[in-house]
């Protein structure tokens, strides 16, 4: 088979839904060629959906020399390119005594990924989104015309870039905040729960003593409900032996290619009992708790420590189904939650989340996140998630773009209700509607509100 | 491109069992936009119906497959109504009155021109939308018939086996762009088109060919066999020298 050298098959992090597209390079200023389908950055490729692709189009790949990481300790800021990985940064600013107050789920997302997706940590409740964290943003537009946004210069178009998902233009490079962070290292606290509810109050609990918190629940084992949840701290530079050499990040395990989904439903169910049981082996009973030191990256990249993980879901592929629940819609998400349980669902991760960011299109809202791990080719899925995307929207819950697949339009504006005001902003920065993906096609989210 | 990420799905030949049996199949892995295109509008409206399910559009649009002059027109207005097209299915066809060396020269004409001309025409229109978006799969319902041309039915075998042909080498076209063409080559299945007929051996069902459809396409095969073991038959069937096949294939009348 002759592929086009220039044109490569893209495809999201859960697998599914793959396109082909331009791989275009990047220079501000200049046209890139985009075929009339449009044009998007791309970084980690870590958005489980199609929002880093665009078939038929052009896709412009962010990469960026690690080398280039400016500490500016005065104001405790880091200038980084939209290239760098979450990795790559905290890896040098963790040399330096410094790390990022919000960082996602995994450290292969770029910078550029983080503030278009506007992404949130296991500490939302208390710190917010990356993009609160943003002090400005260089992009280039979908003209070409270079830009300098912050929150007080153009703030419209900062907020809009900030969960915009790459759609206002191609992020080149931005200034985020610092913490401190002299050691490298955690306290984390585990604590057990019997039901999805006592989970959530043990949540709350911790996170009053807690800067990160997250909980898996086992929706698969015969130990059905029942929830592990991690909370931890950073050690501050006091309590730290100043004698022992601060953590580096370390490198992960690779992970073959399989084609054949090495998740069956009974392995599924196995390892989801093995995990309860490991956790029961080192909490105790529900109620007790154990704390132990760990370094930074096992709390909040758990599952950065196997490469390529993803491909234990085989060619199928998987569907990360990630939705918002407001405060007191509770039962909604437990609802859910029992409905989708039906389904091979090994990964079922809770978080809290505090106040939403400014930016029209961000995901996060004062309430609750819940993240389910199915593959993609379980039967009853699509059925299923379209009657849990009926009830997130009635409550005024929302699905997470940068997971999404699968999600119809239908349900868009009733889940991001500013939408429009974001199109305006995006339509001024972006008049030609040069910049689009596969996901902003299928959700028609540069269309103009009529 | 596996059938778990399709959401739009374009039927020509919107009244075809096999067709709409894999609209269903889609629609039960994800599908949410399905148009159906034929000529006959009640029997559209009929199939709609049947695939009518909560969240599911499903739109209709007139199309005759021998009036190649808007075959063109009728991909953009698809597209039109549920943007990109993830599968296209090309389930257009009509069986011979076969009668040997007296077919009316006529009717000759026709089959080929629906089965062969017409198809090959929409197939390159949807082509190159597929080709434009760089992602998507054309299934063209191909047919054992037309992979050996026996002599019980030489105007619709020999009509599939050009239309097969073309299918094949379209698909050499379309797969550098991330798009690609899905042959489907069932034996004999039990629909509306061969209702009356005697069954042959290894006969099978329109649910089965569409289960097989959808797993060819999560493989990304370019040819399913419907039931498989026929492919191995025909496979081996054709490695036979002329002077034993030949009789083989004209006492299967």
């Amino acid at each position: 088979m002759n592929i086009d050298p220039r044109t490569e098959f893209l495809v999201g992090f859960g697998g599914v839904s793959g396109s082909t597209a331009v791989s275009a390079t990047f220079e501000p200023g200049t046209d890139v060629e985009h075929r009339g389908r449009g044009m998007i950055a791309r970084g980690g490729g870590c958005s489980y959906g199609d929002a880093a692709q665009r078939g038929g189009g052009a896709v412009v790949h962010v990469t960026a020399d690690p080398s280039a990481i400016t500490l500016d300790l005065v104001s405790a800021t880091v200038k980084v390119s939209a290239g760098h990985t979450i990795r790559q940064v905290c890896q040098e600013l963790l040399k330096q005594g410094w790390f990022l107050p919000v960082v996602p789920g995994t450290s292969y997302a770029t910078v550029g990924g983080c503030i278009a997706a506007d992404v949130h940590g296991k500490n939302h409740v208390h710190v917010g989104s990356f993009g609160q964290h943003v002090v400005s943003i260089d992009l280039v537009d979908g003209s070409g015309v270079e830009h300098h946004f912050s929150a007080t210069e153009d703030p419209d178009a900062f907020w809009a870039t900030v969960a915009g998902m790459g759609l206002t233009g191609v992020i080149v490079s931005a200034t985020l905040r610092m913490i401190a962070d002299k050691s490298g290292w955690m306290t984390e606290t585990t604590a057990m729960a019997d039901s999805f509810a006592e989970t959530m109050s043990l949540m709350r609990e911790l996170a009053v003593s807690h800067h990160h918190v997250a909980a898996w629940v086992d929706l698969r084992s015969r130990h059905r409900g029942v929830g592990v949840v991690s909370a931890a701290n950073h050690i501050d530079a006091c309590a730290f032996d100043a004698s022992r050499k601060s953590h580096q990040l370390r490198s992960p395990l690779p992970c073959p290619r399989t084609s054949v989904s090495v998740l069956g439903p009974q392995r599924l169910a196995f390892l989801n009992a093995a995990k309860v049981i490991s956790a029961r082996r080192h909490v105790g009973r529900v109620g007790t708790v154990a704390q132990k030191r760990v370094p930074i990256e096992s709390v909040l990249w758990p599952l950065d420590a196997v490469a390529n993980w993803n491909r234990l879901y085989g060619r199928h592929g998987f569907i990360q189904y990630q939705v918002a629940i407001p405060d007191g819609a509770e039962d909604v998400l437990i609802g859910i939650s029992k409905r989708l349980a039906t389904l091979p669902v090994y990964l079922c991760t809770l978080k809290q989340m505090g106040q939403a960011s400014l930016a029209p299109m961000s995901f996060p809202l004062p309430g609750w996140t819940i993240a389910l791990d199915i593959p993609a080719n379980a039967p009853g899925l699509w059925d299923a998630l379209h009657c849990a995307d009926d009830a997130v929207a009635e409550v005024g819950g929302r699905v997470y773009l940068a997971k999404d697949v699968r999600m119809t339009a239908q349900h868009l504006p009733t889940m991001y209700p500013r939408l429009d005001e974001w199109r305006q902003v995006r339509n001024r920065l972006d008049p030609k509607g040069n910049m689009n993906s596969d996901l902003g096609s299928r959700l028609g989210l540069l269309d103009s509100f009529s | 491109m596996s059938a778990v990420g399709v959401r739009s799905v374009l039927l020509l030949g919107g009244t075809s069992d096999i067709g709409t049996a894999i609209c269903r199949a889609l629609v039960d892995r994800g599908a949410t936009r399905v148009v159906l295109a034929g000529r006959d509008p009640v029997g559209l409206a009929l199939r709609a119906a049947t695939l009518k399910h909560v969240n599911i559009e499903v739109s209709l649009l007139d199309f005759d497959v021998v009036d190649s002059s808007r075959h063109r027109d009728l991909i953009d207005r698809a597209t039109e109504m549920v943007g990109d097209l993830d599968v296209v299915i090309c389930a257009v066809g009509v069986l011979a009155d076969e009668q040997g060396i007296d077919a009316d020269p006529v009717a000759i004409a026709r089959v080929v021109a629906v089965n062969m001309g017409g198809t090959m025409g929409v197939m390159a229109a949807a082509s190159s939308r597929l080709q434009h978006q760089g992602h998507g799969t054309l299934v063209v319902l191909s047919s054992v018939a037309g992979f050996l041309v026996r002599s019980d039915n030489p105007i619709y075998g020999a009509s599939k086996a050009g239309l097969d042909a073309y299918a094949c080498a379209l698909d050499d076209l379309l797969r550098p762009s991330g798009a690609s063409v899905l042959v489907v080559r069932p034996g004999f299945v039990r629909t509306a088109m061969t209702a009356g007929m005697a069954d042959r051996p290894m006969a099978t069902t329109a649910d089965a060919v569409a289960a097989a459809v959808v797993k060819g396409m999560d493989h990304d095969a370019h040819v399913v066999w419907v039931p498989r073991p026929v492919g191995l038959v025909m496979n081996g069937l054709r490695l036979l020298p002329r002077s034993i096949l030949r009789p083989l294939l004209r006492r299967q009348q």
